[in-house]
């Protein structure tokens, strides 16, 4: 018997995150493992590593492309165009090798990582390890880490400093099949900005737990995979879905709560890190990636706002609009400020920013809001016995 | 740490809400003005225009305005003079919220 293979963890959100997903992969693939900082696994066989591969270019095909209705009723496959995993079309590093090559890599990395060293080694610039590249996939783009600057030391505005990085075939794997996961996101058609969530945890157990209840209450959907579905007048099915991060997060939690878990059963997670991607309009190509950090200063408050009106978004913020007072015509970019503002306010414990959705600008005010809702998030939130 | 209010306190700003959203209906800059207060002084000098604009309001038309919860809110800011803005925060999300109501109730 061979021995244990382990990989080990990385303390970086991204990677930390990746790693769980293989970890998932490879659970799927009936491979025993032990979570144990990173993971540790047995080798794996051929036919394993063929299941392996084949379940990840199944989800390439599923979470990288969505249905594309055209205007003459037509559907058809599209791709998510603002991830950057794509160049001119096609699929870039591991993405975009063949089934054979996959496999290949896909071996060495799992089965026959060489070790020790020789002068022709390089350092990887992420887990410090020596590799060789032998699959042509260790040059760093977006596509491995989504943070990393380009290459083209006169347009990253990066000088001075080393703007090409390289990636051992681990890294680059790792980092190239984190965007399969289900990672709740959202997208804002409007300005092109999409928003995708990671939970902050060091401990990789916990973090496998947490993305566990994600990912049994995310959906499939074209613009974001936390979303509520609704029927129309028509008897047609929408969707409704949040247009920012902060939203995001409590729809996120709402989708918890509806399949039965509670805040508490993912640990009050409250450290959360909010990938945004924006895109620029003719191409729908990646202009930049930014990262924020999302803390909940007050997390038991926060369950206690969903325990007296149970849905916050989409009961409260989503069903709002911005109305002119003048015209009377609805103005969709201040309606979208005041949803952002009114959840940011309820997520980060801040009233003053959810008063700011309520203050009347440009001759316009914000309405639709149920009075029963309202009255019971005030008392909750600023009254001493929360009593209505 | 925010200011955490009484039942009644909280009732208070509630009618004042009220009050001051029926003013801003016909006198949408008497709202303006209250968001652009910046000390105690000023918010209780603002209240007292709109007490005012509330009793001739109530003289022109048939439905009489009420100005007691407003005399009781300038007691109340009396009384939490350091943190007069959370309480101009509240009063502005009713005010706004029963503007809305008054403009869009039909919907």
């Amino acid at each position: 018997m061979a021995s244990k293979i382990t990989i080990s963890q990385y303390y970086d959100w991204w990677f930390d995150n990746a790693l769980e997903f293989l970890g998932h992969l490879l659970e799927e693939v009936d491979v025993s493992l032990e979570w144990r900082n990173g993971i540790v696994f047995d080798p794996l066989d051929l036919d394993q590593i063929a299941q392996l591969v084949d379940n990840i270019e199944r989800l390439i095909k599923f979470k990288l492309t969505y249905q594309k209705v055209g205007k003459d009723g037509s559907h058809e496959k599209a791709n998510r165009a603002y991830l950057p995993t794509m160049h001119k079309g096609k699929y870039v590093n591991y993405l975009g090798k063949d089934t054979k090559v996959k496999q290949e890599i896909t071996n060495y990395i799992l089965n026959e990582k060489c070790e020790g060293k020789n002068s022709k080694m390089r350092i990887c610039d992420f887990c410090m390890s020596y590799y060789f590249d032998e699959f042509n996939i260790s040059q760093v783009s977006q596509t491995i880490y989504p943070v990393a600057t380009g290459s083209l030391k006169s347009q990253c505005g990066v000088r001075k400093m080393e703007t090409e990085y390289h990636a051992c075939p681990t890294c680059a794997f790792l980092g190239s099949i984190a965007w399969l996961d289900d990672n709740p996101f959202t997208c804002d058609t409007d300005n092109l900005t999409n928003y995708i969530l990671f939970p902050k945890v060091e401990d990789i157990s916990k973090l496998h737990l947490i993305k566990d209840i994600i990912r049994d209450s995310v959906k499939q959907g074209k613009n974001s995979n936390v979303m509520e579905i609704y029927k129309g007048r028509n008897g047609l099915e929408y969707e409704r879905y949040a247009k920012d991060e902060y939203s995001l997060l409590l729809s996120l939690f709402e989708q918890i709560m509806s399949i039965g878990y509670q805040i508490r059963s993912i640990g009050y997670q409250d450290e959360w890190i909010c990938l945004g991607i924006k895109g620029t309009h003719p191409t729908y190509q990646t202009r930049y990636s930014y990262l924020s950090e999302i803390k909940i200063p007050n997390v038991k408050n926060l369950e206690n706002i969903f325990r007296d009106i149970q849905k916050p978004y989409s009961n409260l913020v989503e069903k709002s609009f911005t109305k002119s007072l003048v015209t009377g015509k609805i103005n969709n970019d201040l309606g979208r400020d005041n949803k952002y503002l009114m959840s940011k306010g309820i997520v980060m414990d801040d009233f003053k920013t959810f008063a700011r959705a309520f203050r009347i600008r440009e001759n316009c005010i914000l309405t639709g809001i149920n009075k029963e809702l309202l009255y019971t998030l005030i008392s909750q939130w600023r009254c001493n016995d929360g009593a209505v | 740490m925010m200011v955490q209010f009484e039942h009644e306190e909280m009732e208070t700003m509630r009618k004042s809400g009220q009050v001051i959203g029926k003013i801003a209906d016909r006198y949408i800059s008497d709202l303006y003005q209250l968001d652009r207060t910046r000390s105690a002084e000023e918010l209780i000098k603002q209240l007292k225009n709109l007490s005012l604009r509330a009793i001739s309001l109530g003289k022109r038309s048939d439905e009489s305005v009420y100005t007691e919860p407003l005399a009781n809110l300038m007691d109340l800011i009396n009384k939490y003079k350091d943190n007069h803005d959370e309480i101009k925060d509240i009063i502005i999300v009713y005010s706004t919220f029963y503007l809305g109501a008054i403009r869009y109730s039909n919907r």
